[in-house]
């Protein structure tokens, strides 16, 4: 059973189609967290970095990213000194600095074939001063405080018409059909 | 009016702030952006509200040419028509 893969545009205009010849359309839809060390600071756009300068450093994208100061990184529950390598441009696919992301999967089964639109949207990055103590930075000092957000999930959906019904699952399971060999 | 939306998807070559203002002109208000990756590029993800009409415009983030953000609408025959007369008028200025 083949799979094809589609970009947003392709998928909506699949989708449409489908609502067009039929009366009530099933896309399935997967969100999933992933805290997998996929991304991090180093190979992000330079617009993306941005938002990590107040607390990293790196001369330009895949370049080395490291602390300009100390900081605590709330999602993971991590201190960061200054000056440590948070991404080496050697390892980029290693970064010490994950960003969390959620995992999002669209698809359509038609006629034994499975149409999947996916993508990554990463968590916001905000950093804060905050008062927090610890072994390293002792009791009640102001540190920065790095916190990544998860977006808002009308920003992560495909926004359709009453006809198209969407099923949450939690998996796709390929299941091999031998039905044609008999 | 939710029974009558409709879908429609367009990938266009203008800019994306053009694209911003003809929403924002049509009554459309920014509802949140989000950064996704793929096809293994990154995109800016834009949601523009109006009432239960939604659009959504995924702009790719970098110097990549050309650049053809994908907007996406949910909304009435009406605004879909709108935001295609809209885009056209613009291809044909530019």
């Amino acid at each position: 059973m083949p799979l094809y893969e589609c970009n947003e545009h392709q998928f909506v205009e699949n989708i449409r189609r489908l609502v067009e010849t039929s009366d009530k359309v099933l896309v399935n839809r997967r969100i999933s967290l992933h805290d997998d060390a996929k991304y991090g600071p180093a190979t992000l756009p330079d617009v993306q970095f941005k938002h990590y300068e107040q607390i990293c450093t790196r001369k330009s994208a895949n370049s080395t990213v490291y602390a300009k100061v100390p900081f605590v990184d709330d999602f993971h529950g991590r201190m960061h000194d200054v000056n440590e390598n948070l991404h080496a441009a050697t390892a980029l696919m290693f970064p010490r600095l994950s960003i969390p992301y959620y995992r999002v999967e669209y698809s359509v089964n038609l006629w034994g074939s499975t149409y999947l639109f996916a993508f990554d949207a990463l968590f916001d990055p905000e950093v804060t001063i905050e008062k927090r103590s610890g072994k390293k930075i002792g009791k009640g000092s102001l540190i920065h405080v790095l916190k990544h957000n998860p977006p808002q999930e009308r920003l992560l959906t495909i926004n359709l018409p009453r006809q198209v019904m969407v099923f949450d699952v939690k998996n796709m399971v390929r299941v091999i059909d031998h039905s044609s060999n008999f | 009016m939710d029974s009558m939306r409709r879908l429609k998807s367009i990938s266009v070559l203008i800019p994306v702030d053009r694209i911003q203002s003809s929403l924002s002109e049509m009554g459309f208000i920014p509802g949140g952006s989000v950064t996704i990756i793929t096809d293994g590029k990154y995109w800016n993800r834009m949601l523009y509200v109006r009432g239960k009409e939604t659009i959504t415009v995924s702009d790719e983030i970098g110097d990549a040419y050309p650049k053809d953000p994908i907007i996406t609408i949910c909304g009435s025959g009406t605004t879909i028509s709108k935001v295609i007369g809209s885009i056209d008028s613009q291809l044909a200025s530019s």
